[in-house]
């Protein structure tokens, strides 16, 4: 039996850590006083009936010491656990949302992208989760071994708590909460793969799946939501649009931020907290939906939040005229200067290109310099095999493109067939230079909370560097650029 | 003051006869035979339980019982250990004994309130035993609501009744202790002059008054919106279920030092009578007791740090449960120290006082892991946390009880028990309690969650090694029933002060007259004035 449990996530090297310098200052202290005991107990034993101790009462500085030194150690597991608990309570703000509803005795789960699953959540490899918990009866816990993480999970109350996988491999989930009959048997599985085999398995399930804020924009249809609750604000409701994750005015004078268990209060009780300036007259949707539906509803306003509201910024947000995924005005750091339409080491053997204005090529959203794929071969055929096996469940059959990336300001996965004009060169090496930061570092396309992503190939070892030219030369090959 | 009792001699158990002296009495030393007696009974019950959770977890999967049966087991458990063995257990039976006795009164303050608590104790544990055999309680000790309120189909309302009229029981016997201590104590004894256990029982009389009203609460609101569905707790009425676990663990945690503070007391007495030397730092182990009372009660929230309560509450809570820890670690190195140039007799009460410091010091020492919130996600609810609290009650203050029970059976009976069983008994438990528990500390950081009634199967060799510990334990505590119960009738005449101790329940015959004393002692000197002749000096 190995020292610790599994540590497969990215928490779980720190709790241990922690836990064994605990358990190594604990034994130190178990060993001296056990060690004093006995050592008194022998030394001082009673050699005569009518013998007493030495008549000592006590030392004032002895008394201070072990009240102060151990006062002064114990802040040491206080910071250091608080350190710890601090980074495990905030999800970082690119993890990708998945909806827990629990109750007795099982778990649901819903992804962004629609798929649902029961008692079985698969995610990817080294990509933060963040799940939104909600029960349907009792007080339920989520908690994974191997990932040290637990929290309770409470009816009618949002709960969150998030996770990177480090490892490949299934999970145990187990209700760390006493729910009744049935609780230890309320487990489950965390099922971790690859990126590629996630995106994979994302595709393969169901094809007409829609993501809930999808669902949502119907199910504000369908109940009468969007009644009232119109888009430029003339309705008798407050428009939604822009509203989540911002401030919110109330009638009382206060204000509160727009959150999950906000808009959930709002839905089931809706007099608790008026806007400032609307009459109290929703009517409560409690019993009227179900855990799954009210979560639906809030990620389709989430996915309004990040749009700005009319009143507040009449100008559209600017699009990127570029491929989603690259962040406009941002040059990552550690970037060496970027090869444009011409090779910029050489001398200006071409007048042309000093006049000529140069599109600046989208760069990823992840930092980080050319791989070795660059100084490698890439042949075409075998790289159509590997494009169909890893990128095609994204970009397309042939990176025609198309598939649905929701909460991305494009929409969809761009296209790579055509790919975007800005990443194009006749110059096979600037091609190829630009289409390689994409698959070494992978990007996060631009929009609100894009559920696709594109995984760093590269960096994550997913792919070999041939694999990386192979498929390098395929999409050049696809755009008319002989490699 | 070696005079042999004579037979004729009167005491409080032959001074009257018959059923009816009994249970009329308002000697509080017939009232603690009284708690002995009962808390024994409710203690065969609470073990009878652990012994079926243990065999259940011999095997992964569901052996003797179904699922709900196992979880009434363990609730069962824990619910009548907690409310009906450990909360009175050192403070119903050797504090009424003894606290007069220590202060040099002749009965507590208000002898029949005294025995008003015992008959409400009794009515408590009489509800309690009727919903148990009327089909039990699945809830768990702690009652978590929305469950308790709307989801369990057993006996939730009549437990909470018998958990509400049980906290009476303690309530008056607290208010009893207070009033005695001030206004009973023998001329002399000043607050200074006062053993250990007597600050101890203070500072746990002040919990009982204080923090068992708030359980009363709980179980009342439990039993409102479960009878007349009137939203408190859940939400789908309009309540909130973390209210409930901040009004349970209020109550909580200085439950916890309401059965620790009187065990701390015990060892605080049987540790200097054992080296025959003053207790180190008397006044510091005072003040760590009164500190412990006082900052018990606001620690509560290291019992939800998962539950949702938001990060700077989460860090206030961890802090104050270092804060916490503070007082009882001065109190363990005094104790340490109390040993140093002592004159060491590991007579059995002795022998429960040291291994009391050893599995306190363990108990406590994983509590300042659970109170380290990054540690704490992972082995919160986990058998971690199991371990860890039997450490503290069962290694602590059961050890501590069997200790109380040893050291002042010569005076609450006139009869020794046989010594050398007594010592075997001792080790037998000390090893059966680790074999128990130790393990449990390993399942629980590799991810075994308390109250599972399956569990996977990796998990079954430790405990395998748990139960055969149980086992053994098992026989450590029944031993003791089978030679001390004989020793009754054959056991040595014990003399007014077997052991030389110094404290005035020593200086008064055992078994003691009715009226404790024939004279009321005038106190000249602190407790432990061993070595008169000689001046009292500081060490170093």
């Amino acid at each position: 039996m190995p020292l610790f449990p599994t540590e497969a996530s990215s928490v779980a090297q720190g709790v241990d850590l922690l836990f064994l310098f605990m358990v190594l200052v604990s034994g130190g202290v178990v060993t001296l006083i056990f060690g004093l005991i006995i050592f008194f107990a022998v030394k001082y034993r009673r050699r005569s009936d009518d013998e007493v101790g030495a008549p000592i009462s006590g030392s004032t500085r002895l008394e201070l010491a072990w009240t102060l030194i151990p006062l002064g150690a114990f802040m040491i597991p206080f910071i250091w656990g608080a350190w710890l608990y601090l980074q495990m309570a905030k999800p970082p703000t690119n993890a990708e949302p998945v909806y827990v509803v629990a109750k007795q005795w099982m778990w649901k789960f819903e992804h962004a992208s629609g798929q649902s699953e029961i008692n079985e959540l698969h995610v990817p490899v080294d990509r933060n989760i963040k799940l939104t918990m909600v029960s349907q009866d009792v007080i339920h816990s989520f908690f994974v071994p191997d990932f040290r993480i637990k929290q309770d999970v409470l009816p009618d109350r949002y709960t969150t708590t998030w996770f990177r996988a480090t490892q490949i491999g299934t999970y145990r989930l187990e209700c760390a909460q006493y729910c009744g009959t049935n609780h230890s048997l309320m487990t489950g599985s965390i099922i971790v793969m690859s990126q590629s085999d996630y995106a994979a398995w994302l595709a393969g399930g169901v094809t007409a799946q829609q993501s809930p804020a999808q669902v949502g924009a119907n199910l504000f249809q369908q109940y009468g939501c969007s009644g009232c609750h119109h888009a430029d604000g003339s309705g008798p409701a407050p428009s939604l649009v822009g509203v989540f994750g911002h401030t919110v005015h109330l009638s009382d004078g206060s204000t509160v931020i727009a959150d999950e268990n906000y808009v959930r209060e709002s839905i089931l009780s809706p007099r608790a907290k008026i806007v400032a300036g609307y009459q109290p007259i929703m009517p409560s949707f409690q019993g009227r939906l179900s855990e799954e539906q009210i979560l639906q509803l809030i990620a389709y306003i989430r996915s309004l939040g990040s749009q700005t509201g009319p009143s507040a910024q009449p100008q559209p947000p600017v699009t990127s005229s570029a491929v989603p995924g690259a962040t406009p005005g941002v040059v990552p750091t550690g970037t060496p200067p970027l090869p444009t339409t011409a090779a910029p080491t050489s001398a200006p053997t071409s007048t042309s290109t000093t006049v000529t204005p140069v599109a600046q090529a989208p760069r990823p959203s992840n930092p980080g310099g050319p791989g070795p794929a660059l100084n490698l071969k890439g042949d075409p055929t075998r790289g159509a095999q590997v494009f169909t096996a890893n990128c095609a469940s994204c970009h397309g059959d042939q990176g025609k493109g198309g598939v649905d990336n929701p909460g991305s300001t494009d929409g969809t996965v761009p296209s790579l067939n055509p790919v975007d004009p800005a990443l194009v060169s006749q110059d096979p090496k600037v091609f190829a230079y630009n289409l390689d930061l994409f698959i070494e570092h992978g990007s996060t396309p631009e929009g609100s909370s894009p559920q696709l992503l594109m995984p760093a190939w590269g960096d994550k070892k997913l792919l070999t560097p041939q694999q990386i030219a192979d498929v390098i030369a395929y999409i050049m090959s696809l755009n008319g650029v002989q490699p | 003051m070696s005079v042999i009792a004579l037979p004729a001699r009167p005491h409080y158990l032959n001074v009257h006869y018959g059923i009816r002296s009994w249970l009329l009495t308002t000697d509080h030393k017939r009232i603690a035979i009284l708690y002995l007696v009962s808390i024994s009974l409710m203690f065969l019950v609470g073990g009878a339980a652990a012994t079926m959770i243990r065999a259940e977890l011999l095997t992964p999967n569901a052996a003797f019982f179904d699922s709900e049966t196992y979880n009434k087991l363990f609730t069962t458990h824990g619910l009548v250990m907690i409310f009906f063995f450990l909360a009175p257990s050192i403070p119903a039976v050797f504090g009424n004994f003894m606290i007069p006795l220590m202060i040099g009164a002749r009965d507590v303050a208000f002898p029949r309130l005294n025995l008003l608590s015992w008959y409400i104790y009794i009515l408590g544990a009489l509800v309690m035993l009727w919903s148990i055999i009327n089909g039990g309680v699945d809830t768990g000790w702690t009652f978590y609501a929305p469950y308790s309120t709307l989801f369990s189909t057993t006996y939730v309302a009549s437990t909470a009744l018998a958990i509400f009229i049980v906290g009476f029981s303690s309530v008056l016997t607290g208010l009893n202790f207070i009033v005695t201590i001030h206004k009973l104590r023998a001329p002399g004894m000043t607050w200074f002059r006062l053993p250990m256990f007597v600050w101890t029982l203070y500072a746990t009389s002040l919990i009982f008054v204080l923090a068992t009203p708030v359980l009363g609460v709980a179980m009342l609101l439990v039993i409102v919106e479960r009878v007349f569905h009137v939203g408190i707790f859940d939400p789908s009425l309009g309540g909130d279920p973390l209210l409930f676990q901040h009004l349970f663990w209020f109550f909580g945690h200085p439950e916890v030092y309401i059965m620790v503070l009187p065990a701390m007391g015990v060892v605080s007495e049987v540790i200097p009578t054992f080296s025959r030397k003053p207790l180190f730092g008397y006044k510091f182990v005072a003040f760590a007791s009164i500190a412990i009372a006082v900052l018990g009660f606001l620690v509560w929230g290291h019992h939800m740090f998962v539950s949702g309560m938001s990060a700077q509450a989460a860090l206030m809570f961890s802090i104050l449960s270092y804060m916490v820890a503070v007082p009882s670690a001065i109190k363990v190195f005094n104790w340490t120290a109390t040993l140093y140039k002592g004159s060491i007799s590991l007579d059995t009460p002795m022998l429960y006082a040291l291994s009391f410091i050893g599995l306190f010091v363990i108990g406590g020492l994983t509590g300042l892991m659970l109170a380290s919130l990054g540690l704490d996600e992972h082995v919160h609810d986990t058998y971690f946390v199991v371990a860890h609290f039997h450490y503290i009650m069962v290694g602590g203050a059961v050890a501590a009880y069997f200790g109380a029970l040893h050291y002042w059976w010569p005076k609450m009976t006139g009869r020794m028990y046989p010594e050398n069983w007594g010592r075997v008994a001792a080790v037998i438990i000390f090893f059966g309690f680790n074999l128990t528990f130790f393990p449990q500390f390993i399942l629980g950081y590799w991810g075994m969650l308390r109250r599972y009634h399956v569990y996977p199967p990796e998990y079954q060799v430790l405990n395998v090694l748990s139960t055969a510990g149980a086992s053994i334990l098992a026989v450590g505590y029944l031993l003791p029933l089978l030679y001390l119960i004989p020793s009754l009738w054959i056991g040595k005449v014990a003399t007014p002060n077997p052991w030389k101790a110094t404290g005035l329940e020593w200086q008064t015959a055992s078994p003691p007259p009715p009226e404790n004393f024939e004279e009321i002692p005038v106190v000249t000197t602190g407790p432990y004035n061993y070595a008169p002749e000689q001046p009292r000096r500081q060490f170093g």
